[in-house]
């Protein structure tokens, strides 16, 4: 995943509207570019960036005061099962009943999966961007994994039947 | 190895154990019912939301572009209004 992609998946987490989203990866990259000009230099530009996105998104959360109500897993919208398992399901799902069901999850774990499952990141980068120790990093990625797959509405296959 | 079925799923399928530890968990699978069904639903999990993936839009990448770009100007000229001022008379 290229950075722009990158910054641009974690803006769509942390921002709600299109507009707030563009205005978030541009401020992103204006204060990377400025840090760059000041000689800060990353070892890693990709987590960098992502720390950068994180803390402005996170400001400018707290200063709008508008953190979204939060609705039990319960009340997200489930897909009946098909007869073909995964593949089919998730063909169904589309992106933006996706993007509402990612939404619902608490912010932490939702932050959590966008840059472990769909950044790439692993848990130890994670927790470093995240600044939380890399064992709650885990826990929220877990819960909200569980939360997403539990969109598909599938009963866990029996182990016999799975070997 | 402490028996945390939502830690060990979801090392597992971040793919973070050592070969060691992923033999033992994968024996361990066989014979733990919790186990094998937190790791079932986070590979299912992660599907979902790797489908979330997006690219960012076009037209966005040039206007980002365009922003760091005058940005870039500014900080080397100064900016935009100073580079249109009257010389001084000497």
């Amino acid at each position: 995943m290229g950075c722009m992609d990158l910054v641009y998946n974690l803006s769509r987490r942390l921002a709600r509207s299109e507009e707030d989203v563009q205005d978030l990866v541009q401020e992103t990259y204006l204060a990377a570019f400025r840090a760059w000009g000041e000689r800060r230099r990353p070892r890693k530009v990709e987590s960098w960036m992502a720390t950068i996105c994180l803390n402005l998104g996170r400001s400018a959360w707290r200063r709008r005061s508008r953190r979204p109500t939060e609705l039990a897993l319960k009340d997200i919208e489930t897909m009946p099962a098909l007869s073909d398992p995964e593949a089919d399901a998730l063909a169904a799902i589309d992106r933006e009943t996706l993007h509402e069901a990612m939404w619902r999850l608490p912010e932490e774990q939702r932050i959590a999966l966008t840059l472990v499952d769909l950044a790439g990141f692993s848990t130890a980068e994670t927790a470093q961007v995240m600044g939380t120790p890399r064992g709650t990093v885990l826990s929220r990625l877990h819960r909200g994994r569980r939360a997403l797959a539990l969109l598909l509405d599938q009963d866990v296959p029996e182990r016999k039947e799975a070997r | 190895m402490p028996h945390d079925p939502e830690i060990n799923a979801s090392l597992y399928v971040s793919g973070e154990f050592t070969r060691r530890m992923r033999r033992w968990f994968e024996a361990h699978l066989l014979e733990c019912d919790d186990c094998w069904r937190e790791v079932w639903l986070a590979r299912l999990g992660r599907r979902v939301a790797e489908h979330a993936r997006e690219a960012a839009p076009p037209p966005l990448r040039e206007k980002v572009r365009a922003v760091v770009h005058l940005s870039g100007r500014e900080a080397v000229d100064g900016p935009w209004w100073r580079r249109f001022r009257r010389p001084r008379r000497s």
